[in-house]
Protein backbone atom coordinates (compact mmCIF):
# COMPACT_ATOMS: atom_id res chain seq x y z
CA UNK A 1 0.00 0.00 0.00
CA UNK A 2 1.85 3.38 -0.99
CA UNK A 3 1.04 6.92 0.18
CA UNK A 4 -1.21 7.58 -2.03
CA UNK A 5 -3.64 4.74 -1.04
CA UNK A 6 -3.39 5.81 2.36
CA UNK A 7 -4.20 9.69 1.91
CA UNK A 8 -6.79 8.19 -0.47
CA UNK A 9 -8.40 5.73 2.29
CA UNK A 10 -8.15 8.54 5.28
CA UNK A 11 -9.81 10.59 2.66
CA UNK A 12 -12.42 8.23 2.46
CA UNK A 13 -12.67 7.96 6.55
CA UNK A 14 -13.09 11.65 7.13
CA UNK A 15 -16.84 11.02 5.94
CA UNK A 16 -17.44 8.28 8.22
CA UNK A 17 -16.88 9.96 11.14
CA UNK A 18 -18.55 12.81 10.28
CA UNK A 19 -21.57 11.10 9.08
CA UNK A 20 -21.55 8.81 12.42
CA UNK A 21 -21.75 12.36 14.70
CA UNK A 22 -24.92 13.34 12.54
CA UNK A 23 -28.00 12.06 15.03
CA UNK A 24 -29.79 9.32 13.41
CA UNK A 25 -32.81 9.80 11.53
CA UNK A 26 -36.29 9.54 13.35
CA UNK A 27 -39.80 8.46 11.99
CA UNK A 28 -42.42 10.74 10.77
CA UNK A 29 -40.53 14.39 11.74
CA UNK A 30 -42.36 17.67 10.96
CA UNK A 31 -45.51 19.06 11.12
CA UNK A 32 -48.54 16.65 11.92
CA UNK A 33 -51.82 17.25 12.96
CA UNK A 34 -52.81 18.03 16.39
CA UNK A 35 -54.67 14.90 16.82
CA UNK A 36 -51.70 12.08 15.69
CA UNK A 37 -50.33 11.17 18.42
CA UNK A 38 -46.54 11.05 18.08
CA UNK A 39 -43.53 9.06 19.92
CA UNK A 40 -42.75 11.70 22.15
CA UNK A 41 -46.38 11.57 23.38
CA UNK A 42 -46.16 8.08 23.66
CA UNK A 43 -43.32 7.48 25.85
CA UNK A 44 -42.98 10.35 27.91
CA UNK A 45 -44.71 10.24 30.92
CA UNK A 46 -46.85 13.67 31.31
CA UNK A 47 -50.23 13.51 29.79
CA UNK A 48 -50.35 13.32 26.15
CA UNK A 49 -51.45 16.21 23.87
CA UNK A 50 -53.41 14.31 21.89
CA UNK A 51 -55.84 13.47 24.97
CA UNK A 52 -55.55 16.91 26.11
CA UNK A 53 -57.42 17.76 22.65
CA UNK A 54 -59.88 14.65 23.25
CA UNK A 55 -60.69 16.28 26.85
CA UNK A 56 -60.99 19.90 25.54
CA UNK A 57 -63.28 18.80 22.82
CA UNK A 58 -65.62 16.12 25.27
CA UNK A 59 -65.58 19.23 27.89
CA UNK A 60 -66.74 21.66 25.07
CA UNK A 61 -69.56 19.06 23.83
CA UNK A 62 -71.03 18.30 27.73
CA UNK A 63 -71.53 21.68 27.99
CA UNK A 64 -73.01 22.96 24.98
CA UNK A 65 -75.55 19.56 25.89
CA UNK A 66 -76.02 20.47 29.35
CA UNK A 67 -76.42 23.78 29.02
CA UNK A 68 -80.28 24.20 28.39
CA UNK A 69 -80.77 22.10 31.64
CA UNK A 70 -79.00 24.29 33.97
CA UNK A 71 -81.25 26.12 36.11
CA UNK A 72 -78.35 29.06 36.90
CA UNK A 73 -77.43 29.60 33.20
CA UNK A 74 -81.40 30.12 32.28
CA UNK A 75 -82.17 32.98 34.07
CA UNK A 76 -83.05 34.71 30.92
CA UNK A 77 -80.16 36.78 31.30
CA UNK A 78 -77.17 36.03 29.56
CA UNK A 79 -74.70 34.75 32.26
CA UNK A 80 -71.21 35.37 31.59
CA UNK A 81 -67.90 32.86 32.17
CA UNK A 82 -65.09 34.02 33.00
CA UNK A 83 -61.52 31.80 33.56
CA UNK A 84 -60.60 30.81 36.68
CA UNK A 85 -57.70 28.78 38.31
CA UNK A 86 -56.54 25.82 37.49
CA UNK A 87 -55.32 23.02 40.08
CA UNK A 88 -53.20 21.20 39.16
CA UNK A 89 -51.75 18.03 41.34
CA UNK A 90 -49.81 16.08 38.53
CA UNK A 91 -46.32 17.27 39.65
CA UNK A 92 -44.68 17.18 36.01
CA UNK A 93 -47.40 19.03 33.90
CA UNK A 94 -46.63 22.37 33.50
CA UNK A 95 -49.57 24.64 34.13
CA UNK A 96 -49.27 26.21 31.69
CA UNK A 97 -50.56 23.52 29.24
CA UNK A 98 -53.84 23.20 30.93
CA UNK A 99 -54.76 26.64 30.03
CA UNK A 100 -53.82 26.28 26.33
CA UNK A 101 -55.75 24.04 26.03
CA UNK A 102 -58.64 25.71 28.23
CA UNK A 103 -58.33 27.82 25.93
CA UNK A 104 -59.77 25.25 23.14
CA UNK A 105 -62.76 24.97 25.04
CA UNK A 106 -63.91 28.57 24.71
CA UNK A 107 -63.35 28.65 21.11
CA UNK A 108 -64.92 25.38 20.66
CA UNK A 109 -68.46 27.18 22.53
CA UNK A 110 -67.75 30.59 20.88
CA UNK A 111 -68.66 28.94 17.68
CA UNK A 112 -72.23 28.21 18.45
CA UNK A 113 -74.97 30.72 18.13
CA UNK A 114 -77.31 28.82 20.79
CA UNK A 115 -74.15 29.03 23.20
CA UNK A 116 -73.32 32.71 22.39
CA UNK A 117 -77.02 33.93 22.90
CA UNK A 118 -77.36 32.31 26.67
CA UNK A 119 -73.45 33.14 27.62
CA UNK A 120 -70.58 35.76 27.35
CA UNK A 121 -67.03 34.74 27.63
CA UNK A 122 -65.30 37.87 29.51
CA UNK A 123 -61.79 38.40 29.46
CA UNK A 124 -60.39 38.90 33.16
CA UNK A 125 -60.69 42.43 34.78
CA UNK A 126 -56.67 42.69 34.75
CA UNK A 127 -55.81 41.71 31.28
CA UNK A 128 -59.07 44.58 29.81
CA UNK A 129 -57.37 47.14 32.19
CA UNK A 130 -53.74 46.39 30.53
CA UNK A 131 -55.42 46.66 27.17
CA UNK A 132 -57.19 50.07 27.55
CA UNK A 133 -54.36 51.16 29.38
CA UNK A 134 -51.90 50.27 25.92
CA UNK A 135 -54.79 51.50 23.96
CA UNK A 136 -55.19 55.25 26.06
CA UNK A 137 -52.10 55.47 27.21
CA UNK A 138 -50.50 57.11 24.22
CA UNK A 139 -52.66 60.46 24.53
CA UNK A 140 -52.47 60.41 28.01
CA UNK A 141 -56.53 60.32 28.26
CA UNK A 142 -59.03 57.28 27.63
CA UNK A 143 -59.74 57.05 24.20
CA UNK A 144 -62.89 55.42 24.81
CA UNK A 145 -64.71 58.06 26.08
CA UNK A 146 -67.26 58.50 23.08
CA UNK A 147 -69.86 60.32 25.35
CA UNK A 148 -71.33 57.24 26.22
CA UNK A 149 -70.58 57.70 29.93
CA UNK A 150 -68.57 54.49 30.42
CA UNK A 151 -65.38 55.16 32.55
CA UNK A 152 -63.13 51.86 33.54
CA UNK A 153 -64.14 48.21 32.64
CA UNK A 154 -67.92 47.50 33.23
CA UNK A 155 -68.11 45.51 36.29
CA UNK A 156 -69.54 42.26 36.71
CA UNK A 157 -72.53 41.26 37.82
CA UNK A 158 -71.53 38.55 40.88
CA UNK A 159 -74.86 36.85 40.33
CA UNK A 160 -74.46 35.74 36.85
CA UNK A 161 -70.73 35.36 36.56
CA UNK A 162 -69.23 31.86 36.59
CA UNK A 163 -65.94 30.55 36.98
CA UNK A 164 -64.90 28.11 34.59
CA UNK A 165 -62.16 26.39 36.79
CA UNK A 166 -60.10 22.90 36.06
CA UNK A 167 -58.94 19.83 38.41
CA UNK A 168 -56.14 17.77 37.24
CA UNK A 169 -54.81 14.97 39.22
CA UNK A 170 -52.40 12.07 38.72
CA UNK A 171 -51.97 8.59 40.35
CA UNK A 172 -48.75 7.11 39.84
CA UNK A 173 -48.32 3.47 41.06
CA UNK A 174 -45.11 1.88 39.01
CA UNK A 175 -41.82 4.24 39.35
CA UNK A 176 -43.69 6.52 36.53
CA UNK A 177 -44.17 3.25 34.06
CA UNK A 178 -48.07 3.74 34.56
CA UNK A 179 -50.09 7.54 35.05
CA UNK A 180 -53.14 7.82 35.57
CA UNK A 181 -54.52 11.08 34.74
CA UNK A 182 -57.45 12.46 35.70
CA UNK A 183 -59.43 15.69 34.79
CA UNK A 184 -62.64 18.02 35.25
CA UNK A 185 -63.61 20.94 34.65
CA UNK A 186 -66.37 23.19 36.55
CA UNK A 187 -68.23 26.24 36.46
CA UNK A 188 -68.70 27.81 40.33
CA UNK A 189 -70.93 30.90 41.02
CA UNK A 190 -69.41 33.93 41.42
CA UNK A 191 -71.64 35.11 44.43
CA UNK A 192 -72.00 31.66 46.34
CA UNK A 193 -69.09 29.37 45.43
CA UNK A 194 -71.37 27.17 44.23
CA UNK A 195 -70.36 24.92 41.69
CA UNK A 196 -73.35 24.67 39.37
CA UNK A 197 -71.61 22.52 36.82
CA UNK A 198 -69.07 19.85 36.71
CA UNK A 199 -67.45 18.24 33.43
CA UNK A 200 -68.00 14.14 33.54
CA UNK A 201 -63.73 12.97 35.13
CA UNK A 202 -61.88 12.17 31.64
CA UNK A 203 -59.25 9.54 32.67
CA UNK A 204 -56.74 8.62 30.63
CA UNK A 205 -54.10 5.78 31.41
CA UNK A 206 -50.37 5.94 30.12
CA UNK A 207 -48.40 3.01 30.15
CA UNK A 208 -44.88 3.56 28.93
CA UNK A 209 -42.87 1.52 27.10
CA UNK B 1 -4.28 -45.95 -12.46
CA UNK B 2 -2.59 -44.05 -15.49
CA UNK B 3 -5.77 -41.73 -15.62
CA UNK B 4 -5.24 -41.21 -11.41
CA UNK B 5 -1.43 -40.36 -12.13
CA UNK B 6 -2.70 -38.35 -14.84
CA UNK B 7 -5.02 -36.12 -12.68
CA UNK B 8 -2.14 -36.15 -9.72
CA UNK B 9 0.12 -34.29 -12.52
CA UNK B 10 -1.80 -32.05 -13.85
CA UNK B 11 -3.04 -30.92 -10.16
CA UNK B 12 0.33 -30.36 -9.18
CA UNK B 13 1.18 -28.51 -12.63
CA UNK B 14 -2.40 -26.36 -11.83
CA UNK B 15 -0.94 -25.84 -8.23
CA UNK B 16 2.50 -24.79 -9.79
CA UNK B 17 1.13 -22.36 -11.70
CA UNK B 18 -0.80 -20.62 -9.43
CA UNK B 19 1.92 -20.49 -6.77
CA UNK B 20 3.65 -18.74 -10.28
CA UNK B 21 0.82 -16.74 -10.92
CA UNK B 22 0.17 -15.67 -7.24
CA UNK B 23 3.44 -14.70 -6.82
CA UNK B 24 3.22 -12.14 -10.21
CA UNK B 25 -0.18 -10.92 -9.16
CA UNK B 26 0.02 -10.02 -5.57
CA UNK B 27 1.27 -6.42 -6.24
CA UNK B 28 -2.27 -5.99 -8.39
CA UNK B 29 -4.28 -8.13 -5.82
CA UNK B 30 -3.35 -5.51 -2.92
CA UNK B 31 -3.71 -2.45 -4.90
CA UNK B 32 -7.28 -3.66 -6.28
CA UNK B 33 -8.59 -4.33 -2.84
CA UNK B 34 -7.65 -1.44 -1.51
CA UNK B 35 -8.34 0.58 -4.30
CA UNK B 36 -12.65 -1.55 -3.96
CA UNK B 37 -12.24 -1.03 0.02
CA UNK B 38 -11.68 2.75 -0.74
CA UNK B 39 -14.27 3.52 -2.96
CA UNK B 40 -16.70 1.35 -0.78
CA UNK B 41 -15.75 3.83 1.99
CA UNK B 42 -15.80 6.85 0.14
CA UNK B 43 -19.47 5.75 -0.86
CA UNK B 44 -20.65 4.57 2.54
CA UNK B 45 -19.35 7.56 4.22
CA UNK B 46 -21.14 10.38 1.80
CA UNK B 47 -23.93 8.36 1.93
CA UNK B 48 -23.39 8.75 6.05
CA UNK B 49 -23.52 12.85 5.70
CA UNK B 50 -26.00 12.95 3.30
CA UNK B 51 -28.10 11.07 5.76
CA UNK B 52 -26.98 13.08 8.59
CA UNK B 53 -27.66 16.60 6.98
CA UNK B 54 -31.02 15.21 6.14
CA UNK B 55 -31.86 15.09 9.54
CA UNK B 56 -31.12 18.23 10.66
CA UNK B 57 -33.27 19.57 8.31
CA UNK B 58 -36.21 17.84 9.51
CA UNK B 59 -35.20 17.69 13.77
CA UNK B 60 -36.17 21.05 14.54
CA UNK B 61 -39.71 21.33 15.99
CA UNK B 62 -39.61 25.45 15.71
CA UNK B 63 -42.00 26.70 13.93
CA UNK B 64 -41.40 27.42 10.35
CA UNK B 65 -42.33 30.65 7.63
CA UNK B 66 -45.16 27.74 6.24
CA UNK B 67 -46.58 27.77 9.75
CA UNK B 68 -46.89 31.27 10.53
CA UNK B 69 -48.30 31.73 7.02
CA UNK B 70 -50.37 28.56 7.10
CA UNK B 71 -51.61 29.94 10.45
CA UNK B 72 -52.74 33.64 9.39
CA UNK B 73 -54.29 32.25 6.12
CA UNK B 74 -56.31 30.21 8.57
CA UNK B 75 -57.28 32.45 11.03
CA UNK B 76 -58.70 34.96 8.16
CA UNK B 77 -60.71 32.13 6.93
CA UNK B 78 -62.25 31.48 10.49
CA UNK B 79 -62.85 35.08 10.59
CA UNK B 80 -64.37 35.64 7.22
CA UNK B 81 -66.71 32.80 7.58
CA UNK B 82 -67.58 33.73 11.64
CA UNK B 83 -71.02 34.51 12.57
CA UNK B 84 -69.94 37.52 14.17
CA UNK B 85 -69.35 39.44 10.75
CA UNK B 86 -72.33 37.48 9.96
CA UNK B 87 -74.81 38.74 12.01
CA UNK B 88 -73.15 42.21 11.60
CA UNK B 89 -74.36 45.12 9.29
CA UNK B 90 -74.12 48.75 8.00
CA UNK B 91 -76.30 49.53 11.07
CA UNK B 92 -75.16 47.46 14.28
CA UNK B 93 -72.86 49.14 16.67
CA UNK B 94 -69.68 50.45 14.97
CA UNK B 95 -66.83 48.37 15.67
CA UNK B 96 -63.16 50.26 15.92
CA UNK B 97 -60.21 47.29 15.87
CA UNK B 98 -56.89 48.09 16.79
CA UNK B 99 -54.43 45.72 16.42
CA UNK B 100 -51.93 44.33 18.58
CA UNK B 101 -48.82 41.92 18.13
CA UNK B 102 -49.05 38.39 18.67
CA UNK B 103 -48.58 37.38 22.43
CA UNK B 104 -45.59 34.76 22.23
CA UNK B 105 -45.93 31.97 25.12
CA UNK B 106 -44.19 29.45 23.43
CA UNK B 107 -41.42 27.41 23.86
CA UNK B 108 -40.31 28.83 20.39
CA UNK B 109 -38.84 32.40 19.99
CA UNK B 110 -40.77 34.28 17.55
CA UNK B 111 -39.75 37.93 16.78
CA UNK B 112 -40.89 40.72 17.04
CA UNK B 113 -41.01 41.76 13.07
CA UNK B 114 -43.01 38.02 12.74
CA UNK B 115 -45.12 38.72 15.37
CA UNK B 116 -46.83 41.69 13.54
CA UNK B 117 -46.39 39.54 10.36
CA UNK B 118 -49.36 36.97 11.53
CA UNK B 119 -51.48 39.92 12.61
CA UNK B 120 -51.35 42.19 10.08
CA UNK B 121 -51.87 39.42 7.66
CA UNK B 122 -54.97 38.42 8.79
CA UNK B 123 -56.07 41.79 8.82
CA UNK B 124 -55.08 42.55 5.43
CA UNK B 125 -56.71 39.26 3.92
CA UNK B 126 -60.03 40.80 5.11
CA UNK B 127 -62.00 42.75 2.43
CA UNK B 128 -61.92 45.84 4.74
CA UNK B 129 -63.55 48.54 2.41
CA UNK B 130 -66.53 46.26 2.51
CA UNK B 131 -66.20 45.88 5.98
CA UNK B 132 -66.44 49.41 6.75
CA UNK B 133 -69.55 49.57 4.53
CA UNK B 134 -71.19 46.74 5.03
CA UNK B 135 -70.22 45.64 8.62
CA UNK B 136 -69.71 49.01 9.90
CA UNK B 137 -66.25 47.92 11.17
CA UNK B 138 -63.03 49.84 10.50
CA UNK B 139 -59.52 49.74 11.85
CA UNK B 140 -57.52 52.07 13.09
CA UNK B 141 -53.48 52.01 13.88
CA UNK B 142 -51.96 50.09 16.26
CA UNK B 143 -50.75 51.94 19.57
CA UNK B 144 -47.44 50.49 19.21
CA UNK B 145 -47.07 52.89 16.01
CA UNK B 146 -48.90 55.88 17.70
CA UNK B 147 -45.90 56.04 20.24
CA UNK B 148 -43.62 57.38 17.53
CA UNK B 149 -45.76 60.00 16.58
CA UNK B 150 -45.29 63.41 17.77
CA UNK B 151 -47.92 64.89 19.32
CA UNK B 152 -47.33 68.57 18.18
CA UNK B 153 -47.42 67.98 14.68
CA UNK B 154 -50.10 69.00 13.12
CA UNK B 155 -50.66 66.44 10.91
CA UNK B 156 -50.37 63.47 13.56
CA UNK B 157 -52.69 65.50 16.25
CA UNK B 158 -55.57 64.50 15.19
CA UNK B 159 -54.27 60.45 15.97
CA UNK B 160 -53.67 61.25 19.44
CA UNK B 161 -56.44 63.40 20.31
CA UNK B 162 -60.16 62.92 21.46
CA UNK B 163 -62.14 62.45 17.90
CA UNK B 164 -59.18 60.48 16.44
CA UNK B 165 -58.28 57.59 17.14
CA UNK B 166 -60.71 55.85 19.12
CA UNK B 167 -60.48 51.89 19.22
CA UNK B 168 -63.39 50.12 20.94
CA UNK B 169 -61.98 46.14 20.03
CA UNK B 170 -58.64 44.80 20.38
CA UNK B 171 -57.57 42.41 17.80
CA UNK B 172 -54.50 39.81 18.75
CA UNK B 173 -53.68 36.26 19.05
CA UNK B 174 -51.44 34.43 21.48
CA UNK B 175 -49.14 31.83 20.44
CA UNK B 176 -48.78 28.49 22.88
CA UNK B 177 -46.87 25.59 22.85
CA UNK B 178 -46.44 22.11 25.23
CA UNK B 179 -43.49 20.21 24.79
CA UNK B 180 -43.40 15.89 25.35
CA UNK B 181 -39.99 14.53 24.87
CA UNK B 182 -38.98 10.77 25.40
CA UNK B 183 -35.51 9.58 24.33
CA UNK B 184 -34.73 11.44 21.53
CA UNK B 185 -38.12 11.70 20.22
CA UNK B 186 -39.73 15.31 20.60
CA UNK B 187 -42.69 17.02 20.27
CA UNK B 188 -44.05 20.76 20.25
CA UNK B 189 -47.84 21.34 20.42
CA UNK B 190 -48.92 24.89 19.22
CA UNK B 191 -51.96 26.76 19.25
CA UNK B 192 -52.44 29.90 18.24
CA UNK B 193 -55.61 31.33 19.91
CA UNK B 194 -56.54 34.26 17.67
CA UNK B 195 -59.37 36.87 19.71
CA UNK B 196 -61.53 40.38 19.34
CA UNK B 197 -62.11 41.36 22.56
CA UNK B 198 -64.67 44.52 23.59
CA UNK B 199 -62.39 46.62 25.30
CA UNK B 200 -65.47 48.35 27.56
CA UNK B 201 -66.25 45.33 28.65
CA UNK B 202 -63.92 42.84 28.35
CA UNK B 203 -66.36 40.15 26.41
CA UNK B 204 -65.05 38.45 23.85
CA UNK B 205 -66.71 39.14 20.41
CA UNK B 206 -64.71 36.32 18.02
CA UNK B 207 -62.35 33.31 19.52
CA UNK B 208 -60.55 30.42 17.34
CA UNK B 209 -57.67 28.87 17.91
CA UNK B 210 -55.36 26.44 15.00
CA UNK B 211 -53.49 23.94 16.24
CA UNK B 212 -50.81 21.94 14.89
CA UNK B 213 -47.72 19.72 16.16
CA UNK B 214 -44.37 19.64 14.95
CA UNK B 215 -42.09 16.77 15.60
CA UNK B 216 -38.14 15.92 16.01
CA UNK B 217 -35.59 13.20 16.38
CA UNK B 218 -32.57 13.68 18.34
CA UNK B 219 -31.14 16.03 20.67
CA UNK B 220 -32.39 19.59 20.26
CA UNK B 221 -29.11 21.00 20.36
CA UNK B 222 -28.47 19.33 17.10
Amino acid sequence: MNARHIQFSLLAALPIVVGACSPPKGEGTGRVPPTDTTPAERNSPQISLTGLTEQSDLTAEQLAADLNSLPALNTGFRSTVVFGDIVNKTQIVPTSDFEAFRTKIRARLMQSQMLREKVRWVENRSRVEQLRAREGASSGQDLLQDGSGARGVQPLNDQYTYFLNGEMYRVDRGNSTINLYSMTYNLTSMSTGEIVWSSSPYEIKQIRN
Amino acid sequence: MALHRSNVVTGVANASMRAVWRGSCMGSYAAILTSLLTYTLLFVGWLGVASGCAVRAGGSTALTTDDLQSTSAELAEKLKSSEWLRNRTNDSTPVVIAVASVQNLSNDLISKGEQWYLITRVRDSLPISALRTDRNISFVIPAEQLQNVDPSATESRALVTPGGRRPTHEMTATFRSSRRAAGLNRTEGYDCEFRITDLTSGELAFVDTVGFKRTGYGRSYD
